[in-house]
Parts: C-alpha cells; structure tokens; sequence
C-alpha cells in the first residue's frame, strides 16, 4: 500500500523514498528558522518566530531596563508566582484535602517527604513574596502614573490580578489545617458574613433574605463553620480555579503592556524619547 | 510598644513588617525622584526630565 504524495503520474512510495540530505540539518531548520548572524532583522526573527521569545518585545525603552525605575517588581512578581506553581503542583501530590488526613499530611511533608521541608518552604515563602512584591508592583506602576491613557485598561486588569493574588494567599492559608490556619479562616469568613446584602450578618440581609446557611460565608465554607467542606472548597479555590483565572489574566496583562508601548515612561515634552534611539536591541519595535 | 513589637517579630508575622518597611522605603526612593524632577522643572529644564530616569 503505497501513498500519492502528489499527482505526479508515476508516484514514489513513501517507503522507497530516499532520506533527504543533511537530514539534520533540515530538522534543526526547521526548529531554528533563521540564521545567527547579529543583524536587526534576525533579531527581530528570532523573537517573533518562537513562541517563548516573542514574550520579550524585539525592542525595550532604555528606562524600562533601569532597576531604580521599574524596581524589577514585574518580573519578580511572575517569578514567584511559577515558584509557587512549581512547587504548588509538587505539593499536591503528597497533599490530601479532608480533615482527616491535611494536617498528618503536612507534618508528613515536612519531616518524612524527602524535600517535603524545601518544597513547602518555598511554596510559603514565595507566596508571601508574591503578595508583597506585586504591592509594590502596583506602588511602582501608581507612581509612575501608568494608570493613565493609554494604559487604563491594563491597570485594571492589574488591580484584579491583585485581588486575585489577595485571595490565592487566603485560601492556601487554610491548608495547612492548623489552629492557626483554621482560626484565621474563621476571623475572614466571619467578615464574609457581614457583606452588604450577602451576609446574614450585613446590612440589606433582611431584604434579601440570607440566613447562616444560606449567605456568603455558608457558600465559601460549605456549611456554617469552617469544617471539612470548607478545606475542600479552598483546595480547589486555590489550586484550580484561582490558578487558571488569574494565569488567563496574567496573559492579557503581558499582552497590554506590548500593545500600550512598553513599560510607561515621561512623555516627549519632559525628554522622553520614543524611537529607535531610545531603545536597545536594534530591530523595530 | 513592647507587646506590638513582640507581635510584629513573630515568625507567621515577619513577612508582613518587611512589606511595610519595604513599601515605606520604596515610597522614600521615589519621592527623591520626585523632588529631582521637581528641582529640574523649577529650573525650566524639563526636556532633562528623561534623561535623569535614564541614568
């Protein structure tokens, strides 16, 4: 059985078909499109022809390289967070969400899981540096003004990012299922409780009717008091839909920063310069 | 005092002091940058501006 590989009347079958020449060659041309020479237009190839690459713009504004302007804190906030999935996802696997077994399984990982001590201890502490690097991620961009045209939209979608980041940091704080853990889930889910309208506790709650089983709270937690439903509703909070949505929104925030020009700078009237003068890496923007 | 500093040094807590240490500090850097601009506007030599953010 042989296949047409065109409609050449005297096929060759695939199988009689000689391998190329320099078949390696052609396969790693076929990864590496381009040449290596250092011209403009193989560096702009390079980064648009690769899809990892092409998260870094061909060209970047001189002061958006400068660690006194940007503080680097959008960078790192991205770098704590893939720590943080990194040894998030490792920790799911020895990790259990049940009243019964999370807190054994916590111990377990720190003295019996080889590299359960590192692992958690990363994950713990890069999720506190994230919190506080994207603070003062958002502090950088306010006090660069780059909440303004034409960035507006962007500076949304980075306030959500850090309320996302506010509540990924509450549900994992549960997890461990300590006194600690658990009291302090009590203390912020009672404040659920008094949501306006929501909460059985806050105010409109007559008009709408909740009741302790019923509001806010009772859906975060699974019933009235934080229990076993309530470790297993912030487990998937904080592992599978927490993680996708703010991922989602992660990807529309690095893409806004390239569609808004980079990272924001003063305008031409203050000696800003926009232009291939005020740029590194050669190749048009 | 005593009881917010002992408070504020316990471990669970530790990540939280180095944030608003860190965030005051930050806000001090950027303040001096905001002076300097401020200093080369009064100046009239505002198109330096730039160039002061690209050192």
């Amino acid at each position: 059985m042989t296949e047409r590989l065109s409609d050449d009347p005297n096929p060759t079958p695939l199988r009689d078909t000689p391998p190329p020449r320099g078949i390696w060659r052609q396969l790693v041309r076929s990864i590496f499109r381009h040449r290596y020479e250092d011209t403009p237009r193989n560096r702009m190839l390079q980064i648009t022809s690769n899809v990892f690459l092409h998260l870094h713009p061909p060209t970047v504004a001189r002061h958006g390289l400068r660690l006194r302007y940007t503080w680097a804190m959008g960078g790192l906030s991205f770098l704590t967070y893939l720590v943080t999935v990194v040894t998030g996802v490792w920790l799911m696997f020895y990790y259990r969400p049940t009243a019964e077994h999370a807190y054994i399984d916590m111990k377990n990982l720190e003295h019996e899981i080889p590299f359960g001590m590192l692992m958690r201890n990363m994950h713990r502490w890069a999720a506190h540096a994230m919190v506080i690097v994207v603070w003062i991620h958002m502090l950088r961009v306010f006090l660069a003004g780059a909440y303004k045209s034409p960035r507006e939209f962007n500076w949304a979608v980075g306030v959500v990012l850090l309320t996302l980041t506010m509540l990924l940091s509450f549900t994992g704080y549960l997890l461990p299922w300590d006194q600690l853990a658990r009291w302090a889930v009590t203390v912020g889910t009672n404040m659920a409780a008094a949501t306006p309208f929501l909460g059985h506790q806050g105010p409109g709650a007559e008009l709408t009717g909740v009741t302790d089983r019923t509001d806010f709270r009772a859906l975060l937690l699974g019933g009235p008091q934080v229990g076993g439903a309530a470790i297993l509703r912030f487990y998937v909070l904080h592992c599978i839909f927490l993680p996708i949505v703010i991922t989602v929104l992660m990807i529309v925030h690095f893409w806004r920063v390239r569609k808004d020009g980079g990272i924001s700078g003063p305008p031409p009237e203050l000696g800003g310069v926009i232009g291939p003068s005020d740029t590194t890496g050669g190749g048009p923007a | 005092m005593n009881e917010f500093l002992h408070i504020l040094s316990q471990p669970d807590n530790l990540p939280i002091a180095g944030m608003l240490l860190a965030v005051l500090a930050l806000l001090g850097v950027w303040l001096r940058q905001a002076l300097r601009n401020d200093r080369l506007l009064r100046d009239e030599r505002a198109s330096d501006i730039g160039e002061e953010m690209r050192r």
